[in-house]
């Protein structure tokens, strides 16, 4: 009679033990796994793009606009503005920061009466042509950073980091 | 360029481009007057924040100068005396205290080392955040000017 269960006490206990093992474990591994795999699933915020402007307000003279955006700094989230001038170029719309290549100030498009068609950096007279590039002779050593950008229905979206041109 | 340690890597490297202090004037007083003091230098360090993103590769800012609006004004500006000897050494040849205190304005002909940027206060805290952007960029646009000016002067120097 005893030689007739379907399941010997051996198995039952291998069955067991191996059952509660196994949910242990995977309270230890899942959380590692989950720290491990975070930084992936956060990445998405990270090149979340910032709507701007509407197409139709642009024009072919640059204008300022504001960027507007969070950034986390560790101990506290800091509220970033950051000038942009935008254009367009035929029908693509350019978007060129306005930090002075040469030491950070703010540019500004025209401010130069003897260049009105250029951007005007009032700390050290640099100067940059419509499409960014630095004029030679002026300190900035390279042209005007730009916003990577994506027209969605009519409105102007930039992402947050600008890049070099060169 | 700000008074905090990432800038001044920066600073070292391009001293020489860096020829303007910029340095707010605060009065302070726990009296009756504190609210219209507290709003004063809220308003200063704004305008401050946003001269230095405007120019801040040429100017240095530097920490307010606060006072208890008793300080007596001969004391004061024996204490900017101090500040402009250390600035000049250093090759600020322009020093801007900026500032919305009514005191300095009778004490403008005084002021040791450059410019007085006297600024008529503005009630901007109780403006929407859009309208403060706004406020500040026209206050702006007319302090731009006057820094311009003040770089003219004296270039060689």
């Amino acid at each position: 009679m005893e030689k007739n269960h379907n399941v010997s006490r051996r198995q039952f206990l291998t069955y067991t033990l191996t059952g509660v093992g196994g949910f242990m474990a995977a309270g230890v591994v899942m959380p590692m796994v989950r720290f491990a795999v975070d930084p992936l699933l956060q990445a998405d915020a990270a090149d979340d793009m910032v709507d701007v402007a509407a197409v139709d307000e642009l024009t072919e003279v640059p204008q300022a606009y504001d960027l507007e955006y969070e950034q986390d700094q560790g101990w506290h989230i800091e509220q970033v503005s950051e000038t942009v001038w935008l254009f367009l170029e035929g029908d693509e719309v350019v978007a060129l920061s306005s930090v002075c290549t040469h030491l950070g100030c703010t540019v500004n498009w025209g401010t130069d009466p003897d260049n009105p068609e250029q951007f005007f950096c009032p700390c050290h007279l640099g100067r940059f042509e419509r499409d960014g590039n630095n004029v030679p002779g002026t300190p900035p050593t390279e042209p005007l950073h730009r916003y990577p950008l994506e027209v969605r229905d009519g409105r102007v979206f930039l992402g947050t980091n600008a890049q070099p041109q060169i | 360029m700000r008074w905090q340690t990432t800038d001044i890597d920066t600073y070292q490297q391009s001293q020489s481009y860096v020829d303007t202090a910029l340095i707010p004037l605060l009065p302070v007083s726990l009296g009756e007057e504190m609210k219209m003091k507290v709003a004063m230098g809220e308003y200063i360090s704004l305008i401050a924040m946003e001269m230095e993103k405007q120019f801040r590769g040429r100017m240095m800012q530097l920490p307010p100068l606060s006072y208890p609006q008793n300080e007596g004004v001969e004391e004061l500006l024996q204490h900017l005396n101090a500040w402009v000897e250390e600035l000049k050494a250093n090759g600020k040849n322009h020093i801007i205290w900026l500032t919305s205190d009514p005191m300095w304005k009778k004490y403008e002909d005084e002021i040791p080392g450059g410019l007085l940027l006297w600024l008529p206060h503005l009630p901007i805290e109780h403006l929407d955040p859009q309208l403060r952007q706004k406020t500040i960029n026209d206050q702006m646009k007319e302090i731009l000017p006057t820094i311009m000016k003040e770089w003219r002067q004296d270039k060689g120097s």
